[in-house]
């Protein structure tokens, strides 16, 4: 069937998938592309969570789409049963960098005015608070006037609980609203301890919505005793560590029904630490739970979601009369495999199982043909041990080398690939689909087309990783040392099992400054790891993926390959205390200092270099 | 804050006007020294055409950062030759720089209570800690009928590479934002900063962009520069619009009819970056609106990191801008 995007040429309307973020929709344009994944469903517990997820991952839109205003209004099932059941009640508390940048600044990390973070903080979580008791009136079966008399009781209630004076200078919840940033803009900043008795505002998080739960709850006919109240806080990576420990002090104390779900980036929630020294606050469930929000590539949640965005970005085009999915636009080689592209580019008669299997051989190292032979009988250890595991290899090896010159190459194509290389980010996939759908405007999207655009979008991706804040340079630094290492090994004379993962000499880990940038790839989906260390932290057995856009420029195959760690040649001690101890800062810093470590790729079974050079 | 009588200015017309005054003016002149040799270009044009009566009194501050790198000891030596002191201050200490000018302007104006006084700020070679905190302080320290004049010369620079920057070297500079804006936008500023831009962009990650740059740059080949090394920036941004270089009164004005637009939705927050005179104009915005949700980030540069000091040298016309001071008295 001719692929959907055919229908695209000269074809002059606005690019549907510009916009790549969840930040720049109003709320029913949310709703309306918005797919409820199964770990968003997951989010609606009794359990504060900090949710960790990579830069485009959507934390934003989830955060958003758990607050009780957007939730009322997704069509999902199972969405409109957490709706129905009246157990959980979202709102969204945006904590942006300028107003973070906001507040005093005397001490660096914000030690002594953690009471004023506090105020700043419960302002803040009472507008959000304020604006989904407004949906949960509106929603009620009332009159204006019932509705209006409902308001008022609880603008009473206010009144009284957050001291704001007579009721009757309020018309409305918008009103109160209004007064909130009245008062925290005319509040000067304090030092800790020199303001009492402390505002209501500025004592322990949440303790504004804590004092009028109970009325509010009884005066909208909710179950306060089964009903629990989400605090969305998104952008937590700009809290300072210092007001994390009032994030970790009102987990520890349990301040029910408030849970709290705070979403940050990887290795950004820096501390464990509470009020009370020598108290910490214990994950695993204890007091909170960490939480991955991004998806994998290949998982349901990531192709559901993926169809949806393509049906609701190319239903506005209005160019489709019905729903398309991802295959029906970009088209599809076969079962959609490798080896199904490698075909069309090498020619039937050249990619028999048979001849691919003696280009292998061909390949091979002469001790690992020896070992052929040993096996040549066996069909099943043939299909395991040689077919399965090189012919991925063999497949990019072969098509790289037949594609020098002016022959393009058509073998990083069709969906499964657009999945792979978008890692499961919605971002990365959105941006992709952007650069799809430019090309299609101007010829078909055949093979050789796709594989054009997403060879390079994998290049200006992999640009993009030395403008990245901090160790963004170093980062770029070691993806191309490392992409470069890894392509020499898939690519070198002699054919070995290669791939993208590895791990990491816990020596280069012990060094901050490199760990430090391997932690920035994590977060901004550059570098892949397992669960535990995204949860915890990068150690000797994190198992480290380079992204498929990584994999895209370097012609790596998307697999993990043999066992291989990343090591320096030089000792623990030169490592950790003497080499690379700030991150460079120009790209010329850079190479020197990388340079300088002398990193390489080591099969894992090897032992470590532990020798001075 | 009101700016009054703000006025664009040539050095040249700025010069012959001064020349050909015969009416009496108390003047500080206050300059940078550091290694770029732009840092003495302004006051050594100015020096040599004024005409010796109406020579006045000067501010020189030296860097204590890199004082053997570049043109730092030539720049000194001619400063010394026309007589001006020099007082070092860390490249960070924007609070010691303003405190020393408001002393300095407190003094001068008690001394010579009804003659109006002309502040003069060579801002060319200064960090943007430095003359963005040395306007407010002279803004808010000259009375009405004084001038603060700031003037700026155009530098050559190279392919030299700038640093990167972090959430670390984030600060509110000027205005306030509000507590949960609905939409907030964006105004980026940009200039050579490849790789810093595309880290104040990953940080900041903004929902409404709006870029602008400086046009015509110094050479014509800076804008296409701008625009290549920022394609990515760009190319995300709702809007783009480039602002002259050369006169702040119509770039300042540019920019804020813009940040008026977006401000009617939402929050507005500018991150300046590029050439000097649209970084101060982005700063001063926010004051000039005076109302929450419009703010200026500041991001810090990591100068004292960068491997090598770039020696940049002026170039072009020498312009600038003159606006009254704020005091009432």
């Amino acid at each position: 069937m001719e692929p959907l995007s055919n229908s695209l040429h000269a074809t002059t309307g606005p690019n549907p998938f510009h916009e790549a973020q969840a930040k720049t929709f109003g709320d029913d344009k949310l709703v309306g592309e918005f797919f409820p994944t199964s770990t968003y469903l997951s989010l609606f517990n009794e359990q504060h969570e900090i949710l960790l997820g990579s830069r485009g991952s959507g934390k934003t839109a989830i955060l958003r789409m758990m607050s009780y205003s957007c939730l009322n209004k997704i069509k999902h099932p199972a969405v409109q049963s957490i709706v129905q059941q009246s157990r959980f009640f979202g709102f969204y508390i945006p904590l942006h960098l300028e107003f973070m940048e906001s507040l005093p600044q005397d001490s660096s990390d914000g030690s002594d005015s953690t009471e004023f973070f506090q105020f700043a903080f419960n302002c803040a979580a009472s507008k959000a608070f304020l604006v989904e008791i407004r949906t949960l009136i509106s929603l009620q079966k009332l009159t204006s006037l019932q509705r209006l008399e409902k308001e008022a009781v609880l603008l009473d209630h206010l009144c009284r609980a957050w001291q704001l004076g007579d009721s009757a200078r309020f018309a409305c919840l918008e009103d109160i609203a209004n007064e909130i940033e009245v008062i925290y803009f005319h509040q000067s900043p304090w030092k800790d301890g020199l303001f009492t008795p402390l505002p209501i505002f500025a004592k322990h998080l949440f303790s504004p919505i804590l004092a009028v739960l109970p009325q509010f709850c009884r005066e909208l006919d909710i179950d306060s005793s089964a009903c629990h109240w989400l605090a969305c806080v998104d952008e937590a990576e700009f809290i300072k560590p210092a007001y994390l420990r009032c994030f970790n002090s009102f987990m520890r104390s349990d301040k029910r029904p408030i849970v709290l779900k705070l979403a940050t980036l990887p290795y950004k929630y820096t501390t464990s630490e509470t009020f009370i020294p020598g108290v910490s606050v214990e994950g695993n469930g204890n007091d909170f739970n960490y939480r991955s929000l991004d998806l994998a590539w290949d998982s349901d949640d990531f192709r559901l979601l993926v169809d949806h965005l393509i049906q609701k970005r190319l239903q506005r085009t209005g160019l489709f009369s019905k729903e398309v999915s991802l295959e029906e636009f970009i088209g599809k080689l076969g079962n959609d495999d490798p080896k199904d592209y490698y075909k069309e580019e090498i020619g039937e008669d050249g990619s028999t199982d048979s001849k691919i299997l003696e280009g292998i051989l061909s390949e091979l190292s002469p001790e690992r043909r020896a070992r052929f032979d040993r096996i040549r009988n066996n069909p099943d250890r043939v299909a395991s041990d040689y077919f399965k595991k090189f012919s991925p290899v063999y497949y990019l090896r072969h098509v790289k080398q037949v594609s020098k010159g002016n022959r393009k190459a058509g073998i990083f194509a069709g969906p499964t690939i657009i999945k792979r290389i978008s890692d499961g980010n919605p971002r990365r996939f959105i941006q992709v689909m952007y650069d799809l759908f430019e090309k299609a405007r101007g010829s078909n999207l055949g093979w050789k087309a796709q594989h054009e655009v997403i060879e390079a979008f994998g290049g200006r991706e992999c640009e993009r990783a030395a403008g990245l804040p901090d160790h963004g340079i170093l980062l770029d630094g070691i993806l191309k040392y490392a992409g470069d290492l890894l392509n020499d090994r898939v690519h070198g004379p002699e054919m070995i099992e290669g791939g993208v993962n590895f791990v990491v000499q816990e020596a280069l880990l012990s060094n901050t400054t490199f760990r430090k940038a391997l932690e920035l790839g994590v977060a901004y989906s550059f570098l892949f790891v397992d669960q535990k260390s995204l949860c915890s932290e990068l150690t000797s057995h994190t198992d480290f993926r380079l992204a498929h856009v990584v994999a895209i420029k370097y012609w790596l195959p998307m697999r993990s390959g043999s066992p291989i760690t990343l090591q320096s040649r030089h000792g623990k001690d030169l490592i950790r205390n003497k080499l690379l101890l700030n991150a460079p800062t120009t790209l010329k810093e850079c190479k020197t200092a990388l340079g300088a470590l002398q990193l390489d790729f080591f099969e894992s079974t090897q032992t470590e270099f532990h020798h001075e050079v | 804050m009101r700016f009054e009588h703000l006025r664009q200015w040539l050095l040249e017309d700025w010069l012959l006007q001064c020349n050909g005054a015969g009416a009496p003016c108390h003047r500080l002149m206050v300059c940078a020294s550091g290694y770029e040799s732009r840092s003495s270009h302004w006051a050594n044009f100015v020096m040599q055409r004024l005409k010796p009566e109406q020579v006045c009194e000067s501010l020189v501050f030296g860097f204590t950062d890199r004082r053997c790198n570049g043109s730092r000891s030539n720049n000194d030596q001619i400063f010394k030759k026309f007589g001006f002191d020099i007082f070092d201050f860390a490249s960070n200490e924007e609070k010691g720089v303003s405190k020393k000018l408001e002393n300095c302007i407190t003094t001068l104006v008690a001394s010579r209570k009804h003659i109006p006084m002309e502040v003069h700020i060579d801002y060319s070679s200064m960090p943007r800690r430095w003359y963005c905190a040395l306007f407010q302080t002279a803004h808010k320290c000259l009375r009405k009928c004084d001038s603060l004049y700031m003037w700026y010369s155009g530098g050559l620079y190279t392919n030299e590479e700038y640093p990167t920057a972090g959430i670390s070297d984030f600060s509110l500079f000027s205005g306030q934002p509000t507590i949960t804006p609905k939409v907030r936008t964006h105004l980026f500023g940009l200039g050579f900063d490849r790789i810093r831009a595309s880290a104040i962009f990953r940080v900041v990650d903004p929902q409404n962009l709006v870029c602008f740059y400086g046009e015509p740059g110094v050479k014509s080949e800076y804008v296409k520069r701008v625009k290549t090394d920022n394609r990515d920036i760009l190319a995300a941004a709702q809007y783009e619009f480039s602002v002259p270089v050369d006169n702040f009164t119509v770039a300042f004005s540019k920019i804020a009819d813009v940040v008026r637009d977006y401000a009617q939705i939402g929050d507005v927050i500018l991150v300046p970056d590029g050439p000097k005179p649209l970084v101060l104009a982005s700063s001063l915005i926010p004051y000039l609106f005076e109302r929450r949700g419009i703010v200026s980030l500041h991001v810090r540069q990591r100068k004292e990191q960068q491997s090598s000091a770039l020696d940049v040298h002026a170039s072009g016309s020498i312009y600038g801008f003159s606006v009254a001071g704020a005091h009432e008295q």
